[in-house]
């Protein structure tokens, strides 16, 4: 007990000793400076410091990426809404882009002297018909003809105030004297078509038929529509998969369209 | 070789103490002195204090003697505070170690800047909860350091031979 009670008071000597030194170190330096120590012992130790100071930097911000995750989180967030709003603002501007084009083809290709309404397609699950957002109150009338420039889109089946059906041509209800021309070849002069024939719709798409036998048609030759209910001549598709059956008089072919229906997003009503 | 033991624990407790202050504004020398207090031999315990303060005071630009002054005066506060309190690894001694380290970060806010331009630095609110949440980390790792310290000794004394 006494040996321990002497080794705590000689323990707490070093505390004394320290104060004493500290004092007297105070004094020393305030009073005459002590230079030459300061200089040999910074060359030595303030590398030492130098370099432990950048990894203590280094390691704070590191740590500081986690304190700051809540901010970076509503960095995100903030950026991710500002994301968004232009990408609504870029719809908008794809939207505008698509109804310039059209309407520029329109201007070049379309009928000039025909009334055109122009309507924007609606979204439709039925892969045979498109709805449009313009009806009757736009002049639009049952077996109006639907187009993109001098390209064939479709023949209204159905009005009402607001909107229109359109069948399109791979719909089987749909029934519609075509011509087959060469490529590059626009003028459906009698010298020009090699052969004529019928479209309807079918479940393996649309389908050409009452083709010449005889005829020089062959794969990528250009269908165009020339039937009276649709009173013009519009381009529809090329011509593929053609068949011909021995026993047969004709042959028959499927048309590959030049618009994709699933992407048109305006199109224009030929009004009577 | 306790000299070079001496040297290569005062160069260790440089690097430390750099590196904390960069890292969070904590102090490992004074952290040392309280953990080592009572651990090691006297005489290796004010050596290494009086070496690592003044290569403190150099480093930090203090008037030399102010690291020193520093820790010499919570410590003399705990050995007050010893004659009531008993000095143990449990509550009550860890408790006194805290409110030592807490006084230690209090004089450090305004001692050094009093002693060089002899003007008392504003202490704030902020200031107060950093010591505290600073005497808290410093408590833990006196924890530790007690635990690892007393598991070491253990392992020696089973190493030794029994005298018979």
């Amino acid at each position: 007990m006494k040996k321990n009670t002497t080794k705590g008071e000689s323990n707490n000597i070093v505390v004394y000793i320290s104060l004493l030194f500290a004092v007297v170190l105070l004094l020393i330096d305030s009073l005459s400076g002590l230079g030459g120590v300061r200089k040999g012992l910074s060359f030595v130790f303030e590398p030492v410091s130098f370099q432990a100071n950048i990894a203590g930097s280094k390691v704070k911000e590191y740590f500081q990426t986690f304190v700051n995750l809540g901010n970076f989180r509503k960095e995100f967030n903030d950026l991710k809404i500002a994301s968004y709003d232009k990408e609504t603002q870029y719809s908008s501007y794809v939207i505008l882009k698509n109804e310039n084009e059209a309407l520029k083809k329109q201007i070049a290709l379309g009928n000039k002297e025909a009334v055109y309404v122009l309507a924007n397609t609606l979204r439709d699950d039925n892969v045979d018909t498109i709805q449009i957002d313009q009806g009757s109150e736009s002049g639009i009338q049952q077996g109006d003809v639907v187009s993109v420039g001098n390209v064939f889109v479709g023949i209204v089946s159905s009005v009402d105030l607001k909107g229109s059906t359109v069948r399109l041509p791979s719909d089987e209800n749909s029934h519609l004297e075509v011509v087959v021309l060469k490529p590059g070849q626009g003028n459906a002069t009698s010298a020009n078509i090699l052969s004529s024939g019928v479209i309807s719709g079918s479940a393996e798409g649309i389908k050409v038929e009452n083709i010449a036998m005889n005829s020089e048609v062959v794969d990528g030759d250009v269908v165009y529509i020339n039937d009276s209910k649709v009173g013009g001549f519009f381009a529809l598709g090329y011509i593929v998969a053609l068949s011909s059956n021995p026993a047969s008089t004709y042959k028959t072919a499927f048309v590959s369209p030049i618009l994709d229906y699933d992407n048109l997003m305006q199109v224009f009503v030929r009004t009577e | 070789m306790e000299v070079l033991y001496l040297i290569l624990t005062c160069l260790g407790v440089v690097f430390l103490e750099s590196f904390l202050v960069a890292l969070g504004s904590m102090r490992f020398f004074f952290l040392l002195n309280i953990s080592l207090f009572n651990k090691i031999n006297w005489k290796y315990l004010l050596t290494f204090s009086i070496i690592t303060s003044i290569i403190l005071d150099v480093i930090y630009h203090y008037v030399l003697g102010t690291n020193l002054l520093l820790v010499a005066i919570p410590l003399l506060l705990m050995l007050g505070i010893s004659l009531l309190v008993p000095l143990e690894y449990n509550l009550p001694g860890y408790s006194v170690k805290f409110l030592c380290i807490f006084v230690y970060y209090l004089l450090l806010a305004f001692v050094p800047e009093l002693i060089i331009t002899g003007n008392w630095a504003t202490i704030t609110g902020l200031m107060i909860g950093g010591m505290v949440l600073k005497a808290t980390i410093s408590i833990a790792f006196c924890v530790i350091f007690d635990l690892v310290w007393s598991r070491l000794r253990k392992r020696e004394e089973g190493t030794k031979l029994r005298s018979l």
